[in-house]
């Protein structure tokens, strides 16, 4: 298949991690996050010519695809196995908190995970997270503030709290 | 206790770090993978409902062609005037042929739908075929003219397997002889979904004769009351004769002791249809091999009014003195009916 869109590699190998990032947080997992990325990515081959943004178009198909796709098996727990080697300043207190997070994101069912990412990871707004999900803002307000509720509630991340580390990004 | 927004961003940015690096060789590959994928499936769903589509077609094509069965309600009405008009506009050149053969244009449930001529020759049969559109059951009427009357001369039908369709064929008896079973004219029925005959006169009814072919027309559509009474008819009183005058659809038990002799029900009944028990049974009111308009499943149905209708209730005719209960249960009966058994002599 010789027909792929031109700068569609560039566009992999500059943005690749950023998608894959936002993904392992819907997911949980590496592989699947992977399978993620590379579905939106297939999704948005057709059309890339004709796309403005194209990094905001495959975040948005990728994520109304988990929202959407409760076939798919990550749905409910998430087995808490080895976590991938990171490297950082202080290594075990990152993989415990990822742990903790991991535990209590678990916790989430898939949309409020969605709403959840692009919410307080992508710092989207109400609307915009509305407008890339397909649902009303009245959804979003409302899988947003079940889903806090459930993250405060969570044993894993109450006895965690204390110990977050405050990081910016 | 309670999170911070600050603190969540902060734990998922770090959970998100967790995102290992992947070639990005690796993803496109991937990527072009499942573009080829999906382009594929898609070929194959787009080949499966074009599959579907044309099945569908078929169906529904064939479905057109096929003729609906002939519905019965399960009260029979008299037709509506509309319904009279339409199913008795029939080609004026179909009326026309139908007059100079003196056929009628309705008969039992049936419609005439054309008028055959069949050459008298010496060895050779006259095959002929008719449109599926007729349905799946036609009736083959001969008009009795004196000369046959007197001839007593038999028109053989065979059906496509070569078997003679009624063992007497199309006879014309004289009613000089044969009582009030004399009839104007007389029927075969070929097997249903026959869609052809062969078919022989015999030479000295003449050159020709001329064969009605009609088929069933649904029940609310007959025009009933334009029909002629084709009934063979028999006296309804005599010696051994039990018979009732009962009116609408309340079912009526007759019980007798049989001879051999006799077991024959005698129904008079304006139009409708008769279920007939016998013991507790319900026996078909058309044992013979052959057709009739007047049985459709377990029920005896008159068209018309008709009077003296009979039959065989006797389940073993060599048994002397059976006693029987014979229930009859009107259907859809309106007015006045009466019926008879006769219940025959000791020997």
């Amino acid at each position: 298949m010789n027909d792929e869109p031109a700068g569609f590699a560039e566009f992999v190998r500059a943005r690749g991690l950023a998608l894959r990032r936002t993904a392992l947080l819907l997911t949980q997992d590496a592989p699947l996050a992977e399978d993620l990325v590379q579905t939106a990515l297939a999704k948005a081959w057709p059309r890339w010519s004709h796309l403005d943004n194209h990094e905001a178009y495959v975040r948005r198909v990728m994520v109304h695809q988990f929202y959407r796709d409760r076939r798919r098996r990550w749905h409910g727990e998430t087995p808490t196995e080895v976590l991938p080697e990171h490297a950082g300043p202080d290594p075990s207190r990152d993989i415990d908190q990822r742990d903790v997070l991991q535990r209590a994101l678990a916790t989430l069912t898939p949309k409020q995970r969605a709403v959840i990412v692009l919410r307080y990871f992508h710092d989207l707004s109400e609307r915009q997270i509305a407008d890339a999900l397909g649902v009303s803002p009245g959804t979003v307000k409302s899988q947003t503030s079940r889903a806090l509720v459930i993250l405060r509630e969570s044993d894993h991340l109450v006895e965690a709290r204390d110990d977050a580390p405050r990081r910016t990004r | 206790m309670k999170i911070t927004d600050e603190q969540l961003r902060a734990s998922l940015d770090t959970l998100a770090d967790a995102a290992v690096e992947v070639p990005a060789g690796d993803t496109v590959a991937g990527v072009r993978h499942k573009v080829s994928r999906h382009r594929h499936e898609r070929g194959a769903l787009i080949a499966a409902a074009c599959t579907i589509a044309v099945l569908a077609l078929t169906i529904w094509t064939i479905g057109l062609r096929s003729p609906q069965p002939p519905t019965m309600p399960a009260t029979p009405v008299p037709p509506l005037p509309s319904q009279v008009h339409r199913s008795a506009s029939v080609p004026p050149s179909l009326a026309a042929e139908a007059r100079a053969a003196n056929l009628p244009l309705h008969l039992d449930g049936l419609v005439l739908k054309e008028v055959r001529t069949v050459p008298t020759r010496a060895s050779a049969a006259t095959s002929f075929d008719w449109p599926a559109g007729y349905g799946d059951q036609v009736a083959l009427a001969l008009a009795c003219t004196q000369q046959q009357r007197s001839a007593r001369a038999a028109t053989k039908v065979y059906d496509n397997r070569g078997q003679e369709v009624h063992p007497d064929g199309l006879t014309c008896f004289d009613p000089a002889l044969a009582g009030n079973f004399g009839a104007d004219l007389t029927v075969a029925m070929p097997p249903t979904g026959s869609r052809s005959v062969r078919m022989v006169p015999d030479r000295r009814v003449g050159s020709s004769v001329r064969v009605g072919v009609y088929s069933f027309v649904p029940w609310d559509q007959f025009p009933m009351d334009r029909v002629p009474s084709l009934t063979r008819t028999t006296e309804l009183s005599g010696p051994g004769v039990s018979a009732e005058v009962h009116r609408g659809t309340e079912p009526v038990t007759i019980r007798a002791r049989v001879y051999a002799n006799g077991g024959t029900l005698t129904l008079d009944a304006p139009r409708g249809r008769f279920r007939i028990e016998v013991n507790g049974h319900v026996i078909d009111p058309c044992p013979g091999p052959e057709p009739s308009t007047r049985c459709q499943g377990d029920l005896l149905t008159f068209w018309q009014p008709t009077k003296g209708a009979a039959l065989s209730v006797v389940q073993a005719p060599s048994m002397e003195g059976q006693d029987l209960a014979v229930r009859v249960v009107p259907i859809g009966v309106q007015g006045t009916w009466r019926v008879g058994l006769d219940a025959g002599t000791r020997s």
